[in-house]
């Protein structure tokens, strides 16, 4: 119950890196989306760049751990 | 805290939306587009989904524990395996696993080279054969007695030590007879996990031909065959590109992926199995027998002999074809074409001119306009199964015994002449003679057209100029590598 002239107390802050453990799923699938269609619309074969996977979720796992120790 | 996210919801509008539209329009090719376009439904959910977590950020909702939940990855995973297995089915590439190279030991350690040389002599024509091996190999027929080669080979090992044992154990030979020179890598000796693999540039009589074997376990590699007077075999069991130049003899390519095979100037036969991309065929003599599963574009020039195609659903046959076909995917053009010509297939569009002797065309869906040009007319028979537009462009001094009708759509005259025009309930036939040879169309569904072809209507071009583009400029010349100290007790060259 809120008393009439008071504020509301302000939401806590997220715990830092769980934005980037969030949006780390959704990277990967846009990564993925993206390198199947450049397969299928026949530029790069998904044979050759399938390790750009590999690259965006370690970047996102990096982002992560740095996000959550320089806080 | 569960939330309920966004694309669920827009994937069943999205799919009602697709299956609506196919019912008010038949002739839409749903399943061509879906297997083509359906990884941007991955980028779609992907992206729905990072637009709701980062405004559950800007709103101070806390994040969920992982963005896509395992269930969300088994979906995504199922929703590959259809996208996939619907793109290899409805012909647009090949099954996964004859594409992803993990490569191995390819993506550890170094690339050692070690020069290969050798020669043998040998008679005005001999047999060459080149023993199972993995690299490039650029061969080219000269004035001369003697195959010689000359390259490099590269093995990837750890370290130098490594690479020298492999270097011991694969060694190049050439040997053999005048009349059967055989070239040796002996690649498949080397221990260990070290890939070895070799470019070489072979020079070779004028009159030799040519056997080749590449190694399944290898990497990709290319041939190059230029100014050969004999036979050409290459049988590949890996990824290879082909190019040929000036073959005096049959030519026989068994390949199991190519990027691509060029062919030009050929006196003999060629027949080509496999799959792969793109096909270039110009100047062949003798006739063209292709089987297989090609995704790229194809094209044919200048065909002096039958020329015999058979896909997985598309099948051509033409007498020769003095103009040109090309094929990317979802269409099939050609020019100045001697029949008789058969063409059955599933959904390419097929626009024809200039052709001569008979004509038979059978399709599912497909749009067709055939342009004769060249009187007079012989018989032809065109039937699309399912639906299509066909349009029919007639000299106006041709002669002929018209029978073109559609099921359901439009018929349209502008000949004129002996044709009469029925429409009647959803349907229409159009008949009329004037004592030529007869000419059959009938579609399931679409509209119907016959006119007169106007002299200067620009030449026909694919509808769409998609087709992978050739990227395979032919292999360069192997460059010089410095010589290493020769290994004790054991010669580079081994001549028997």
């Amino acid at each position: 119950m809120t008393t009439p002239g008071m504020t509301p107390p302000p939401l806590p802050d997220p715990p830092p890196g769980a934005l980037m453990r969030a949006v780390t799923g959704p990277l990967l699938l846009i990564t993925l989306g993206v390198l199947l269609a450049m397969d299928h619309l026949g530029s790069v074969s998904f044979g050759r760049t399938w390790p750009a996977l590999l690259i965006v979720f370690g970047a996102c796992k990096l982002m992560e751990r740095v996000g959550s120790t320089s806080v | 805290m569960r939330r309920a996210s966004l694309f669920a919801p827009l994937l069943l509008i999205g799919l009602g939306a697709l299956f609506l539209a196919r019912n008010v329009y038949p002739d839409l090719r749903l399943l061509d587009y879906l297997a083509k376009y359906w990884p941007f439904l991955l980028i779609l959910w992907g992206v729905l989904r990072l637009g709701e977590i980062l405004y559950w950020g800007a709103t101070r909702q806390p994040f969920p524990r992982s963005g896509i939940s395992g269930g969300e990855w088994g979906l995504v995973i199922l929703l590959c395996f259809i996208g996939v297995t619907l793109h290899t089915v409805m012909g647009l590439s090949t099954w996964f696993p004859n594409r992803i190279r993990l490569g191995g030991l390819d993506m550890f350690g170094e690339s050692f080279d070690y020069p290969i040389a050798g020669e043998k002599p040998s008679s005005k024509s001999p047999h060459v054969l080149i023993e199972s091996f993995s690299g490039n190999a650029r061969i080219i027929g000269m004035d001369t007695q003697e195959v010689k080669v000359t390259g490099r080979k590269t093995i990837r090992s750890l370290d130098q030590s490594g690479a020298d044992r492999a270097n011991q154990e694969a060694p190049f030979e050439i040997t053999g007879s005048p009349d059967q020179v055989v070239i040796r890598t002996n690649q498949h000796r080397a221990s260990g996990p070290r890939s070895v693999s070799e470019e070489m540039e072979i020079l070779v009589p004028k009159g030799a031909s040519i056997e080749a074997h590449g190694e399944a376990r290898g990497r990709s590699g290319d041939f190059d065959i230029h100014d050969v007077d004999g036979a050409v075999t290459i049988i590949s069991d890996n990824s290879s590109g082909v190019r040929l130049e000036n073959i005096g003899g049959e030519t026989r390519l068994d390949l199991h992926y190519s990027d691509l095979v060029r062919a030009v100037n050929l006196k003999g036969a060629l027949d080509l199995k496999g799959r792969g991309s793109d096909i270039d065929l110009e100047n062949i003599g003798g006739p063209v027998s292709i089987n297989g599963f090609y995704s790229g574009m194809l094209q044919f020039h200048n065909l002096n002999k039958t020329v015999h195609f058979v896909g997985p659903q598309t099948e051509f046959f033409a007498e020769k074809i003095p103009g040109e076909v090309r094929m990317p995917l979802n269409d099939f053009t050609g020019t100045n074409l001697v029949g008789p010509i058969r063409l059955t297939t599933r959904s390419r569009d097929v626009r024809i001119s200039d052709f001569t002797n008979s004509l038979e065309i059978s399709a599912d869906r497909a749009d067709i306009e055939l342009r004769p040009g060249m009187l007079p007319l012989s018989k032809m028979d065109v039937h699309t199964h399912i639906a299509g537009d066909i349009t029919l462009a007639l000299p106006p001094a041709a002669k002929f015994n018209l029978t073109a009708s559609t099921g359901a759509g439009e018929v349209e005259d502008s000949f004129g002449g002996p044709v009469k025009v029925d429409q009647s309930g959803r349907g229409g036939t159009m008949r009329g003679s004037n004592g030529g040879p007869e000419l059959n169309l009938r579609t399931e569904r679409g509209r119907m057209t016959v006119r007169t072809a106007s002299p200067d209507e620009p030449p026909l071009e694919p509808h769409e100029g998609e087709g992978r583009r050739f990227k395979f400029p032919g292999i360069p010349p192997v460059p010089p590598v410095p010589p290493v100290p020769p290994v004790p007790g054991l010669p580079k060259t081994i001549d028997q």
